[in-house]
């Protein structure tokens, strides 16, 4: 997610007072900002709501962008902090994770049966290890690979250092690792269970 | 066995320099704890990779266009509420300043402005009076009047009416003139 050629036209005409500049913006920029929100809440509409509050909070902050960085970074920074602070003020453990997780999605090669029931259990597995996760090592790891965001990027979207975003990284990847690992021992202790006993 | 840098640098793989992965990988060959690490992660890897950006609901600008009027709205309500909560709260501490050396300055006045609030009570209690006697002698008479005068006698007092304003525009004009 590049700047656009018409991004800094548009940024301009929108510090003028020009709405429709700026709903062009909203326009290109929803996806991101939507799917960011998304991610860390786990409800469509609660993210719609986290997705609209993010624009109006970057409109009314238009005149501090720094038109050095980059625009999409400064509206994911915007929406990780609301976030944050949403998940914060909840109290209470997310809702609905059916539809957090990408694995979920549809893929375009579409497994046969046996594959997409092996599939579906990894995924499940990986939902319930994710769901553990801290809310700022979730967003670091967002940041990371939904937006292929460098250390740089994150600390300055998230107002942490670099070493800070590289252990938060480095936590959050080797816990789902070794929750996986887990998860898969356990997996495999039961199916050999299963398969002594059908053996008997 | 010393599994460090080398467990750091599984989750690492893509910026690793060319010599940095070969020891990585000569290590994993050797490490079976380190081996298992780097192939769960890289199973959810994949997965986290294999994911696209989830949309909105179509609408979503126009939507963000009705939120920022709504918000433009009660940004205005509020500044509305704020001067005039500034305002009152601005008479008040006045009001609590000088009061105390005002009020000598409108005690004089106070009896003469309680004369004229007493005198204008009065003249609309008797314009009621006026209006009800009129109501109850009309009510009476009407039926005792000829169909000629009941039209005749509002049409002098009409015409009566509008010499008596001409004539005192005129001599009022004339008064100007004069002057
Ligand atoms: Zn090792």
């Amino acid at each position: 997610m590049g700047e656009r050629a018409n991004d800094s036209e548009w940024i301009h005409r929108a510090k003028q007072g020009d709405d429709d500049a700026f709903a062009k913006l909203v326009e290109v920029y929803q996806v991101p900002v939507f799917n960011l929100c998304y991610r860390m809440l786990g409800n469509p509409s609660e993210a719609e709501d986290a997705a609209q509050e993010t624009f109006l909070r970057a409109y009314r902050g238009l005149s501090r962008y720094d038109p050095k960085r980059r625009f999409a970074t400064w509206l994911l920074s915007i929406a990780s902090h609301h976030c944050i602070d949403r998940l914060r003020r909840r109290r209470y453990p997310i809702q609905s994770l059916d539809e957090l997780l990408p694995w979920q999605q549809k893929s375009d090669d579409t497994p046969g049966p046996e594959a997409a029931l092996t599939v579906k259990e990894e995924q499940e597995t990986v939902r319930e290890i994710l769901e553990h996760l801290g809310d700022q090592d979730r967003v670091a790891l967002i940041l990371r690979y939904w937006y292929d965001l460098s250390y740089e990027e994150i600390a300055q979207c998230l107002s942490i250092s670099v070493s800070a975003v590289k252990s938060r990284l480095h936590r959050s990847r080797r816990y789902l690792a070794e929750q996986w690992m887990v998860r898969k021992s356990v997996a495999v202790g039961a199916s050999g269970r299963c398969d002594e006993a059908s053996a008997l | 066995m010393k599994h460090q840098p080398y467990e750091f640098w599984l989750f690492e793989r893509k910026t690793l320099s060319s010599d940095e992965a070969r020891d990585l990988e000569d290590h994993l060959t050797t490490c079976d704890n380190c081996r298992a690490l780097a192939n769960a992660w890289t199973n959810i890897e994949d997965q986290i990779l294999s994911a696209s950006l989830v949309a909105p609901l179509p609408g979503f600008t126009q939507r963000w266009r009705s939120r920022l009027a709504d918000h433009r709205r009660r940004t205005h309500q509020r500044q509305m509420s704020a001067v005039l909560f500034t305002t009152a709260l601005g008479l008040v501490g006045l009001a609590f300043l000088f009061g105390t050396e005002l009020l000598p300055l409108f005690q004089p006045a106070i009896p003469t402005l309680m004369v004229w609030g007493s005198k204008v009570a009065n003249l609309v209690a008797n314009l009621h009076l006026f209006r009800m006697i009129m109501g109850i002698l009309l009510d009476a008479s009407i039926d005792s009047i000829p169909l000629v005068y009941r039209v005749s006698l509002p049409l002098s007092l009409a015409g009566l009416a509008t010499l008596w304003v001409v004539s005192i525009n005129r001599f009022r004009y004339r008064r100007i003139r004069k002057e």
